[in-house]
């Protein structure tokens, strides 16, 4: 049962049966990107040293076997980071779809909060102190740091009167305060230590195996469920918390949880790759130019559009050879900034001509 | 004698009390004649003059010269923005001059003139990018500028991270600049000083030229044009100084955060907002905080180190956590969500 | 008929790799790994901790990280050539530093992987390739040549190592007798020269060198007896106001790998850069008790190391009598 129709302004839709509505022109773009998605990772099996590709992939899952070193490439290397890689951005861009709501800006970033930069510096420490310590508590004190960065920021901020802007800006003081910290460990530790650390900020996809893509699996099917949960509250932040209240939402319970995604999310990226600035910001605000969306739409093609730069910058990375150091982070940059840029002069060109 | 004279002469004073602090703490009562001495034969016969001409006194000639700086820069900064976190480093000035100054250094092998050259461009370009990523919030929601500041701190931490990348792509020169890239005041640097000290000079000299022009836009941009001021003109030109000489004291010693942020909320309560009066406090009040701050740099671990930028950082910091509070917090000042 | 059977099976255990001579070990982390007996293509994570002490006990690397693909070095010292002597074979790379390719890893096929502590993060990823050997490298953990003498255990090369450690302590015993004064009992200090001092920790050749003559560390700390901030994890440089006035009875300088010249003239510079008019000032420098020693040759933890210092301490006894 699925109808076509309009929305109260115009645009398309399809409806379901029990009520759902989808804008047809959202479910375009994020059909394009899902098959931009695909498309990325079957060209990115072939990127790297060894001669091997989606040929080899097919031959391995109809049942032949390769030999040891094309079987390595893709199945140990090449897939997990593939994988890890769209999931991580996914909740990176995720995260920050999310927080954009709730700060009500544009511009609002796990980063910029300072959630990651909690995690990150629980990570240093810990790599500092323990560096042998299993995987599960690097996870943890991950997720304590995000955590705790959180939990200072709604207690800095204080009732849920407060904007959304606040928040952020608060966010960016406990960020610098924390970062500051960071660089007094760089400076100060011994030189091994010190590169393993700056080489762990630099963000990278190389610890990507099954074991860690298993680990990250329940979270991106949370991820899902957190989108169509809390996707409809987006569309009333947008609004403003006053309004938000007026319509109705739960202001005092919804706010912290979605924070809580959010940090759960970023929180869990950071631990996997590193810190990936600012693609909380660039991925929703390209989705959003493909195809202006809210709420759970919205979420899911910002999502998506996360994990495709990810796996542009690895294409990036592993394409140039290794010669030319290009962590994931900057290749991100490389990546993301002119698409950004990009999509910022084609806005501006769209909304001079619907003038 | 009406109050904001006697406050300017009040900083003064204090600023010769540090400066003698910072120059003859630690030294015997008994050895300040000699060393006195010293300084005006500029010749040093003992361990502790030596100390005194070839280490104190660079150190203070380029605290004064980064604290002054910074804190000038960040005053106009944040009247001709409209919102009081505006700084070289909140906007992405520091961040993209060192960027740039190690780029050139690692990637192009450029010699010190060339890096401070590269440093001025990148303060331009640090500063253009936040600007850049600004527009993408446009104005409907932003009465107090504050989108700029969001864009600046995330520019700030995209180029840390480039520079952090680009370090790492080359270990042993890593060692030759990390320290040099979280503000490092120190003898090593004084050449740098030496060759860039006009820019940060000529760039104050544009500033307090402009000082009443900018006061007047601060008052707003259209009685300011209606008195004849040129506000597109003035307020670029006042910018491109300001940016310019952080720029410059970037390429001297690296980085120092958060004076530029700090020093114009402790004068504008004193000085008001008048630049012509508030500009000449900065840059005093500037100095002062640089001084104290790597005095605090050199004596608190001795007979170890730390770096100036750090501690400016880390107080920096927790000063932003207050001013946040007390800007946007505060009962008074909640915006309508 | 089972004369056939047996002898099958025993052609068979021969040429079964798992079979192959190897054994169980733990490493310094606590680690088991499963390790070759003999170690044919080994892989290091860490050149000049790693490496350098491996091929001071005669064996070759295969690979190397942050070399290039080829084994050209892209940053400015080949610690090889200045330690073990030019003409070497170089290891080969599989990615800059911060960038580990594994299929660059795996194509060199090598049967053990040496990294340190702060690998540890990686071995998982690592040991998908081949086993991999945790070894400590941190200056607070281990002493002088002593991470060659572990690597020595692991390769099986001990005899090699103990031929070569009894040479170094003979050339030790000559140094002694030759030097006019005796060094027990003398302070030291190692000053490493970036655009700050940077005091040097304790793993590497050259402290081993200095502390077998005699020499014993000089303890820079504040007057109330305060160590620096954080332990011996931290290394805050030093004070250069505070330096000037140390008198230890022999100052080591090393430059910095990038300031203009790793001889005299090139340290001398540097550090007037950073303590102007100290070798007008300093004790050290008055009374000539200054070595300047090239880092790149005395840095790492091996014997190798360890006897270019007793060279440079030779070389300074030399022109100072």
């Amino acid at each position: 049962m699925i109808r076509g129709g309009r929305a109260i302004d115009g645009k398309r839709v399809l409806r379901l049966a029990g009520g759902l509505q989808m804008r047809t022109g959202n479910l375009l773009a994020g059909a394009c990107l899902v098959a931009a998605a695909l498309a990325l990772a079957a060209l990115a099996t072939g990127l790297g040293l060894t001669d091997t590709g989606l040929a080899d992939l097919f031959r391995t899952l109809a049942g032949e076997s390769l030999p040891g070193a094309e079987n390595y490439a893709l199945w140990t290397v090449r897939l997990p980071r593939i994988l890890l890689g769209f999931m991580v951005g996914w909740a990176v861009a995720l995260a920050g779809a999310m927080l954009q709501s709730v700060a009500r800006n544009p511009l609002a970033d796990p980063g910029l909060f300072g959630f990651s930069q909690g995690s990150m510096t629980m990570i240093m420490l810990l790599l500092v102190f323990l560096p042998a310590a299993p995987k599960s508590l690097v996870v943890l004190a991950a997720l304590a740091g995000g955590l705790t960065v959180a939990g200072l920021l709604l207690w800095l901020v204080g009732s849920e009167r407060s904007s959304g802007l606040s928040i952020v800006l608060m966010g960016i003081a406990i960020e610098t305060v924390l970062s500051s910290f960071g660089s007094l460990l760089i400076l100060y530790l011994p030189t091994e230590t010190s590169i393993a650390l700056s080489e762990w900020l630099a963000g990278s996809l190389f610890q990507a195996n099954w074991t860690v893509i298993a680990a990250f699996a329940p979270l991106f099917v949370l991820s899902l469920a957190a989108i169509f949960v809390l996707g409809p509250a987006m569309a009333t932040y947008d609004l403003g918390s006053e309004m938000a209240m007026a319509l109705g939402e739960p202001v005092g319970r919804s706010r912290p949880l979605i924070l809580l995604t959010a940090v759960v999310l970023s929180s869990a990226a950071v631990t996997a790759v590193g810190p990936l600035v600012f693609l909380g910001v660039l991925a929703p605000h390209i989705a959003g130019f493909l195809s202006p969306a809210v709420a759970r739409a919205r979420l899911f093609l910002s999502a998506l559009m996360g994990g495709i730069l990810v796996l542009l910058a690895d294409a990036l990375t592993r394409g140039l050879g290794g010669s030319l150091p290009m962590p994931l982070g900057l290749s991100l940059t490389m990546v993301g900034v002119p698409l950004f840029i990009i999509a910022l002069r084609l806005q501006a060109l769209r909304k001079l001509q619907s003038h | 004698m009406d109050r904001r004279s006697l406050h300017l002469l009040l900083i003064l004073a204090m600023l010769a009390i540090v400066l003698v602090v910072h120059l003859f703490f630690g030294f015997h009562a008994a050895d300040l004649p000699n060393l006195i001495a010293a300084l005006q034969r500029f010749e040093a016969q003992s361990y502790e003059e030596a100390v005194l001409l070839f280490q104190r006194l660079p150190r203070t000639l380029i605290a004064i010269y980064a604290g002054g700086i910074a804190a000038a820069s960040g005053f106009v900064l944040q009247s001709l923005v409209r919102n009081p976190l505006a700084s070289p480093a909140t906007l992405g000035v520091n961040s993209g001059a060192a960027l740039f100054l190690v780029a050139s250094a690692l990637l192009f092998g450029a010699s010190a003139e060339l890096q401070g050259i590269a440093a001025l461009a990148g303060a331009l370009a640090g500063f253009l990018s936040s600007l850049a990523v600004a527009r993408l919030a446009g104005r409907r929601n932003d009465p107090r500028g504050l989108s700029l500041i969001l864009s600046g701190a995330l520019v700030s931490m995209l180029f840390t991270g480039m520079t952090n990348a680009l370090l790492l792509s080359d270990p042993a020169r890593r060692a030759e600049f990390l320290s040099w890239v979280t503000g490092n005041i120190n003898h090593v640097y004084i050449d740098r000083l030496a060759m860039f000290w006009w820019i940060g000079a000529l760039s104050v000299a544009i500033l307090l030229l402009f000082a009443r022009p900018l006061t007047l836009i601060l008052l707003g941009a259209d009685k300011a044009a209606s008195t004849g001021v040129n506000v597109p003109l003035v307020s670029r030109f006042a910018i491109g100084a300001a940016v310019l000489g952080s720029g410059s004291a970037v390429a001297v010693c690296g980085p120092i955060g958060f004076v530029g942020l700090v020093v114009p909320h402790i004068v504008r309560p004193f000085m008001g907002n008048n630049l012509v009066h508030a500009l000449p406090a900065s840059l005093i009040v500037g100095a002062i905080v640089g001084l104290a701050a790597d005095l605090i740099a050199r004596e608190a671990f001795y007979p170890y180190v730390v770096n100036t930028g750090l501690v400016t950082d880390l107080i920096g910091g927790i000063v932003f956590i207050v001013i946040v509070k007390r800007f946007y917090l505060s009962p008074g000042s909640r915006e309508a969500s | 008929m089972r004369f056939l059977v047996s002898c099958a099976i025993a052609a068979l255990l021969a040429t079964s790799p798992v079979l192959a001579a190897e054994r169980t070990v733990t490493d310094d982390t606590g680690r088991k790994v499963t390790i070759p007996e003999q170690p044919e293509h080994i892989v290091v994570m860490h050149e000049p901790l790693l490496g350098i002490p491996l091929m001071d006990l005669g064996l070759d690397l295969t690979g190397s990280f942050g070399r290039a693909d080829d084994g050209s070095f892209v940053i400015a010292v080949d610690f090889i050539d200045t330690v073990l002597g030019e003409g070497k074979t170089k290891p080969k790379g599989f990615g800059p530093v911060g960038q580990l390719d594994l299929e660059k890893l795996r194509a060199l096929e090598p049967d053990l992987i040496v990294a340190s502590e702060l690998d540890a993060g990686k071995a998982d990823q690592l040991a998908t390739v081949a086993p991999v050997y945790l070894q400590n490298v941190g200056s607070s953990k281990v002493y002088g040549f002593d991470v060659e003498e572990d690597l020595a255990a692991l390769v099986g090369r001990e005899d090699v190592f103990a031929a070569r450690k009894a040479a170094y302590e003979k050339r030790v015993e000559d140094l002694r007798a030759k030097l006019p004064f005796d060094p027990a009992g003398r302070t030291y200090l190692p000053v490493f020269l970036t655009d700050q001092l940077n005091v040097v920790g304790d793993s590497s050749g050259m402290v081993q060198a200095l502390e077998d003559l005699g020499y014993s560390r000089l303890e820079v700390g504040a007057p109330s007896g305060a160590s620096p901030a954080g332990g011996s994890m931290m290394l805050m440089p030093l004070s250069a106001e505070e330096f000037g006035k140390l008198d230890p009875d022999v100052l080591v300088l090393l430059n910095s790998y990038m300031a203009g010249g790793r001889d005299e003239a090139g340290t001398r510079a540097s550090l007037s850069k950073i303590v102007p008019g100290w070798d007008q000032f300093m004790k050290p420098a008055k009374e000539n008790r200054i070595l300047f020693v090239d880092p790149a040759k005395v840095i790492t933890p091996s014997v190798a190391s360890a006897e270019h210092m007793l060279d440079a301490i030779a070389g300074w006894n030399e022109t100072t009598q």
